[in-house]
């Protein structure tokens, strides 16, 4: 397979998963009840008495996690061509992207309010307080203070299900717009029935993930019975994984260096960027693995 | 040393006494006399304050107090209403004594019967209620083994010296070994100062002031007048004594059968009651397996957990009665658990085939996807066949 197939295999998938995802939340809002009472309940209802409900919630969870997989190998993919040198403003969409995916998939994972989830969002806001400037926007934004109040549920639904799919449309818009533009190489009508043969076969895959394999770890808070150990997502484990090498604010501060670093690679000269980039590319993979590993650890 | 003995002068009651007697200061220091300023003349006389032997040991009882003394001695003051109101004690400890076996023995002479300081301790007593003391509930069976365990000294009584190591095989020391601190120990049954094996008659009251539920079914049932008529111990008759055991469905046909013939009235009845009782335990096994099942596989079963352990305290109702031998009211009370272990069970199952038509739509999906796809497939081929190279 040619890159520039894969590349658009990879870019159509994503735009299925994330239009799967809408889907899937959209039917899931219908049963959602917003309030951090109420939560655990419409969710164990929506699993347990609605028509296809588990099988929704299953697919919803699968499509988000693909979709993150798919973005950060994308990720991987640009590096490793060194294809952000060419468009730099795509780059720069790309991390915005990346970002609201990560911001999306963090706030999704309290909306249910389990155990695994609410671990992961409280831990990760606390670090992110730790980066500066950022303590007080979260006071205001998500009116988060000590913990996760009735406001900061609310608050953290509605940018789940409205203010990041509102950032996220015109942003996957321009973003493949610009890449056909650059890139075009089909007829519309070809383009079309490619377009629709991955976004079957991503439904396919999807609708086999949630009938057959669970949700997993979504298990609600039993205070009777607590786990030994609870693990954040797989996706944020590397940080976790940091954060038990070093002091938390070290660890949050360490990880905003490397995220402007990350943003700023297209614009820094050659030399700072580093000649051998691929093999800095495999140590921080390594490095990744390891940290994501370690994050996972009891 | 000699800073440690002038320290405990200072603090102690009667402090002047511990100079010379350094060997007890330690032990007295904890005691909950000395808490309550109590000093070593209360009980030994003599003279708090000189430290002159001549002058301090003046009306001095002679030697150590005699075992014989010591009821006597200790209820002096333990039945005097005036210096217990402080602490808030009760009066009768040595009234009730006198009428345990431990105190019929000490009213005998018999200088093997247990005194108050058998239990309690010697200079180191301390509270009931701390934990370290001999007769908490924490150290009680291991006090009264001390002497109950002990086959020479219990020859003289004529009692069993393997009592203790009984009681260590029963359903109660299981319970309390595994921290639960309202499982019985010696003194629940047999009173504290008033120990006394319970009489046949008193069997059923001493047990069911904590099985309330068994002995009031028990009051319903044929066996308590037969009970009564042939001199039998009720609840011992079948559970044992010490090593009180709780009936099984194992073991409850083969200790019915220890008196009914397997094909009399009482052992037909015993047959039918393990029955109802063993239909209803492997319905309400199979939903508590099946429950297990599910959350392994990954099924939400957080909502039926609360029908199961209704299922539970259902079956917990229950069991109690089979002490009325009525089947109409274990019925009644056994159907709840097994309406609730089927409503489980049902539910999961509903959801498994929920699950299952699914993965028929599942196929359904396939199938029309793979047509699609080949379908596209096909006409792009047709229409380009060199350009397919492109993707």
């Amino acid at each position: 397979m040619k890159a520039e197939t894969f590349r658009r295999w990879m870019g159509i998938s994503m735009i299925s998963l994330l239009g799967f995802a809408t889907f899937t939340g959209v039917m899931l809002q219908a049963y959602h009840v917003p309030t951090l009472e109420k939560a655990p309940h419409a969710y164990l209802m929506l699993r347990t008495r609605v028509f296809l409900g588990d099988a929704m919630m299953a697919m919803h969870f699968w499509s988000a996690h693909l979709l993150m997989a798919l973005a950060m190998l994308h990720l991987v993919e640009t590096v490793w061509n060194r294809r952000f040198r060419a468009a730099r403003v795509q780059w720069l969409v790309g991390w915005a992207l990346l970002g609201l995916l990560v911001l999306a998939d963090l706030t999704g994972h309290l909306l249910p309010v389990h155990r695994e989830g609410y671990w992961t969002y409280t831990r990760s806001m606390e670090a992110l307080r730790m980066i500066p400037g950022v303590r007080s926007v979260l006071g205001l934004l998500l009116g988060w203070q000590e913990g996760v109040s009735n406001l900061t549920y609310v608050r953290t639904y509605a940018f789940h299900v409205t203010v990041f799919l509102l950032l996220f449309g015109p942003l996957v818009v321009w973003h493949g717009m610009r890449w056909m533009k650059e890139r075009w190489t089909l007829s519309y009508r070809r383009f079309a029935l490619r377009f629709l043969e991955i976004v079957v076969g991503t439904v396919a895959i999807l609708a086999t993930l949630g009938f057959v394999l669970p949700v997993v770890s979504h298990r609600l808070e039993d205070p009777l019975h607590p786990p030994a150990h609870t693990a954040a997502v797989w996706a944020l484990r590397p940080v976790y994984g940091l954060s038990r090498w070093m002091p938390e604010g070290v660890a949050a501060l360490l990880f905003l260096l490397t995220l402007v670093y990350g943003m700023l690679l297209p614009f820094l000269p050659e030399r700072a960027a580093g000649r051998s980039r691929r093999t800095m590319l495999l140590i921080l993979l390594t490095l990744l693995l390891v940290s994501a590993w370690l994050g996972g650890q009891g | 040393m000699n800073l440690l003995i002038l320290s405990l002068w200072l603090v102690l009651p009667d402090s002047s006494c511990v100079v010379c007697h350094s060997d007890l200061a330690g032990a007295y220091r904890e005691s909950i006399h000395t808490r309550a300023a109590i000093g070593c003349t209360t009980c030994h006389g003599g003279v708090a304050g000189p430290l002159e032997e001549n002058l301090a040991h003046r009306g001095l009882r002679k030697g150590s107090l005699d075992r014989l003394q010591v009821p006597r001695l200790c209820g002096g003051c333990h039945s005097d209403a005036e210096k217990m109101r402080p602490f808030g004690l009760p009066l009768d400890a040595f009234a009730y004594y006198q009428t345990s076996a431990h105190g019929r023995a000490w009213k005998r002479g018999q200088r093997d019967a247990a005194v108050c300081t058998d239990c309690h301790g010697v200079h180191e007593i301390l509270s009931v209620r701390d934990p370290r003391s001999p007769v908490s509930r924490a150290h009680l069976v291991e006090t009264c083994a001390s002497c109950h365990a002990d086959t020479a000294r219990m020859k003289a009584f004529h009692l069993d010296p393997h009592i203790p190591q009984r009681y260590r095989e029963s359903v109660h020391f299981r319970a309390a070994s595994a921290g639960n601190t309202h499982a019985p120990v010696c003194t629940d049954c047999h009173g504290s100062h008033g120990a006394a094996p319970p009489g046949v008659r008193d069997v059923e009251q001493v047990c069911g002031r904590c099985h309330t539920r068994e002995a009031t079914a028990f009051d319903e049932s044929p066996h308590k007048t037969a009970y009564i008529r042939e001199g039998l111990a009720p609840c011992t008759s079948c559970h044992g004594e010490h090593d009180v055991q709780p009936l099984t469905l194992e073991r409850l046909q083969e200790t019915c059968t220890d008196c009914h013939d397997e094909n009399d009235r009482g052992g037909r009845r015993a047959k039918e009651l393990w029955s109802m009782f063993y239909e209803t335990l492997a319905r309400l096994r199979k939903a508590e397996t099946l429950i297990q099942t599910m959350q392994d596989r990954g099924y939400p079963v957080e909502d039926l957990k609360g029908t199961l352990q209704d299922a539970r305290e259902a079956w917990m109702v229950a069991l109690p009665l089979v002490h009325t031998l009525n089947t109409d009211t274990l019925a009644l009370a056994l159907g709840q658990v097994r309406g609730r272990a089927d409503d489980v069970q049902g539910e999961l199952h509903e959801r498994a085939n929920r699950k299952k038509e699914g993965r028929v739509l599942l196929l359904v999906l396939w199938f029309y996807v793979l047509l699609t796809i080949g379908v596209i497939e096909a006409r792009l081929r047709a229409e380009h066949p060199q350009r397919e190279q492109m993707l």
